[in-house]
Order: structure tokens, then sequence, then C-alpha cells
């Protein structure tokens, strides 16, 4: 059983790392256009009545957002297609992009997409293991069986099981999410800031993050604030605390605390991970509660992010910036301070000079050998 | 003749644990005297591909993955270890020793 699960995490995980690419280009396109609109005081640019404007800039900002639009609308169909890829190969892929067109259809979300992926992938897995035609027709499962069968296998089950229950759910969970008051929201953001910032890139944090990403397409903003916050709260930290007290890293940690502040700022968790991988028990608590202090006071105060964007290029897009970018600063200073008091002293050796410019080339005529 | 390893690493993301997984693979078989070599299979593509030779000469194979590897035929018949991406960052020494185990058990 763990086995299956962890097979399923990772077929998610493949469709997730296809998707990624997607959401940003068409997030930040629209991103784009709403800033524009902004500056000519539109709020709605993705209204038809644009298409008309006298103002050439503001016909190409309504363009603009629809192109955005056009990307945002891939987002289910490649989720789908790829979490079947990584099921069957290739012969998932028709399957999933039909199955996942249909969830965007009736509108049964993030989690929809997710289930369409993996039915359309063991629909088609079912499919060619246990049909056996003879050896003269065997091409027929590849080229005909498995794209007919499992492409209105994985139609008909999307649309008469888990489509009704699915639609429900994402539905539901967009008017919790909407109707959310303000201390219920800080929960939720709370929340999604500790996910984020307990395995730093890894399965929770990506769980967290495309949900929220997700979430934008609905016109649900605050799950995608909490977590662009979160996302660059822990390696800002940790590079900070390398600079306040110099003393308790070792060299090789105190580069790594460089390059993780260079990360932060360009919105990669991962710069965390070496500390995370040194210290696990005093850093983890550490990113959780930094993480989820920024979401909650960023959301709770008011700042939205509309744009899948955590990097410092994308805050001044953000409504109410300055309490966005004040969030990130107190977060990754409890980061900060949090390991700088509980550090111990000892641990500030300087043996490991020059580490990471060890060669690890060797001789390709040994390796043949 | 040291020991042969190959290795596929991969994420979801692929910029960061990927090729810190890779990193922290070398780094222990050189310390242990071993030869290995990895494939990663990143955001950008894939880096230092194995080739087929390579494919026949490693002993045994780890994928360190959190997804899908990519031309995972080139492997048949080869032993596999299959571990998360983060498995090497953590502790490289015992992903390395658990691969091995894998061929010397019979």
């Amino acid at each position: 059983m763990k086995n299956v699960l962890s097979e399923i995490k990772n077929h998610v995980l493949t469709g997730i790392s296809y998707m990624i690419p997607l959401v940003i280009a068409g997030a930040v396109i629209m991103a784009i256009s709403r800033v524009g609109g902004s500056i000519y005081g539109i709020k709605d640019i993705w209204d038809e009545k644009y298409v008309h404007s006298g103002n050439a800039v503001i016909q190409l900002l309504h363009s603009i957002d629809g192109f955005g639009g056009t990307a945002l609308g891939l987002m289910f169909p490649i989720i789908s297609a790829f979490i079947a890829y990584s099921v069957v190969d290739k012969l998932g892929v028709a399957p999933g992009l039909v199955g996942g067109m249909l969830v965007k259809d009736i509108n049964a979300g993030f989690l929809g997409a997710i289930a369409s992926g993996l039915i359309a992938g063991y629909i088609c897995l079912l499919i060619k293991d246990n049909i056996k035609l003879p050896k003269t027709m065997e091409s027929v499962v590849p080229v005909f069986l498995v794209p007919v069968l499992g492409t209105l296998g994985t139609l008909l089950l999307i649309n008469y099981v888990i489509g009704v229950p699915f639609t429900a759910l994402n539905v539901g969970l967009e008017h919790w999410l909407n109707g959310l008051s303000g201390g219920n929201q800080i929960i939720m953001a709370t929340v999604v800031g500790a996910m984020v910032g307990f395995d730093l890139g890894g399965p929770v944090n990506k769980a967290a993050v495309t949900t929220a990403m997700a979430l934008l397409t609905s016109q649900v903003y605050a799950p995608n604030t909490a977590a662009q916050v979160a996302i660059i709260i822990p390696p800002i930290g940790l590079g900070l605390a390398t600079i306040f007290a110099k003393n308790k890293y070792n060299t090789e940690l105190r580069e790594a605390g460089k390059s993780a502040i260079i990360m932060g700022l360009v919105g990669v968790s991962e710069g965390a991970i070496p500390f995370a991988v040194e210290n696990p028990t005093k850093v983890v608590p550490s990113t959780v509660i930094g993480s989820a202090i920024g979401s909650a006071m960023a959301v709770g105060l008011g700042a939205v992010n509309e744009a899948p964007i955590s990097g410092f290029y994308g805050w001044f897009t953000v409504q109410s910036w300055p309490i966005y970018v004040i969030s990130i600063a107190t977060g990754s200073i409890f980061v900060a301070l949090f390991n700088v008091i509980l550090r111990s002293k000892d641990a500030g050796d300087n043996d490991n000079l020059n580490k990471d410019e060890e060669d690890y080339s060797f001789d390709e005529a040994e390796w043949e050998s | 003749m040291k020991r042969k390893i190959i290795a596929i690493t991969a994420c979801a993301t692929g910029i960061a644990h990927t090729y810190m997984a890779a990193q922290a693979l070398k780094k222990e078989a050189k310390k242990k005297g071993y030869l290995i070599k990895v494939e990663t299979q990143g955001a950008t593509g894939i880096d230092n591909a194995l080739t087929k030779k390579d494919c026949e000469i490693g002993e045994v194979v780890i994928f360190a993955v959190d997804t899908k590897v990519r031309d995972e035929d080139r492997f048949i018949n080869k032993k596999i270890l299959k571990v998360p991406v983060a498995a090497p960052i953590k502790n490289a020494g015992k992903v390395l020793d658990d691969a091995l185990a894998l061929v010397d058990e019979n």
C-alpha cells in the first residue's frame, strides 16, 4: 500500500513539474496586463468592452490578459496528461489531455485534474497489460485500442462518476475560501505558510503551492498570497542568520547563506535546504513558524498577490505591497533570530575551506576498464 | 577494480534538489573510492546523459527521483535502487551502500 501511494505521489509530482511553467507564464502575463490596466485606473481589464477601446494600449492590455488566460486554460489538460504519461508513458498523453479538458469544462478543479490524470494513466495501463492479441495484430493495441478505449473510458468515468463530487468539492472550496472572514482567513494563511515552510520545495510544499496557484484561476487570491510570502522566508531568514552570527557557521554554510539570500530573493525555497539537512531539529521548526507568521501577517493585514511569483520582481504588483514586504521581513527576521539564538556556538569550524571546488571528474579509461 | 555506479536525479521543480542530490552522490562516492556517473533530469533538460555504454558499465542504477525517469528503458535488466530525491542529500553513504548491496546479494 505504501508503495502504491509513493508511486502515485511520483506521478502527481511529475504532472505538477510539467504544469508549473504554464502557470507561471499564464499568471505573470495576466498580472502584467492587470498592472498595466491599473495605471489607467482600470480594474476589470478582462471585460469585453475594452476590445474596442479608443486607446491602443488598453486594447493591447486587454488582449494580453486573454493570452494569459489561454495559457492558464491549458493547466488542467497538461497536468492530467503528464500524470498519465508518468503512469504509462506516451500512451497516456492523449486520454490525459482530453480528460483534463473535460475537467476544465465541468469545473471539477485541480483535484479533478489530478484524478483525471490517474484515471487515464491506469485505464491505459490496464488495457495495455490485459488485452492480448495474436502476434500479427499486436500493434492494434497501442495505435487503436488504447487511444480509443482509454480516452472514452476516462471521459465516461470523469463525467459520470467523479465529475459531480469533484465539481461540488471544487465549487464548495472556492465558496468557502472566498467566504472566509478575517480570523478564519488568517488561520488558513497560517496553515498554508506552515506547509510551505515545512519541507522547503518538497512534496508538502508543492501540494500547498500548486493548490494555491490553481485557485488563482478561480479568482481566489489569499492562499496564493500566503504561499508566495512563505516561499521566500526560509532562505532569506537562514541567509540572514549566517550574517548575524558569522562565528556560529562554518565557511561552507556561510557560502550557502549568501546563495540562500539570492535564491530567496528570486523565489526559490530550496536555498534553505543545506541548513535543514545540517540541523533539521532546529531549522525546520524555525522555517515552519517563520513562514506561518509571515503568511498570516500578509493576509491578515490585507496584502493581495494575484500572481504566482514570490521573487522580488513581483513584490510591486502586489496590492498593499509595503505590508507584503514587511511581512516577509518579519518572518525572515524571526527565522534568523530563532536560529542565531538556538544554534550552539561550537558549530562554526573552518576546516571545510574550498570544499565546493572539489573535482568530481574521473578517468574515462578507468570507467571503461 | 573500483565499484561502478550510475545514477539519475530528478525533482518536481528541477532546479535545486536534482543538482544537490547529484552533488551529494558524487561527493560520497569519491570519499568511498567508487566511480559514479550521475545524469540530472532538471528543468532545463537532461545533463550528463548516460550513454548506452555507461548503462552497460554501471553495476547498479540509483534513481534518486520524485518524478518519472525519462528514457527508463535504457536500464532494462539492471538492478535499480529507487529512492526519493531527498535521500542522498540526507545520507548519500546509505544510498550508495544500499545500491551496492542490491548487486552483492547474489
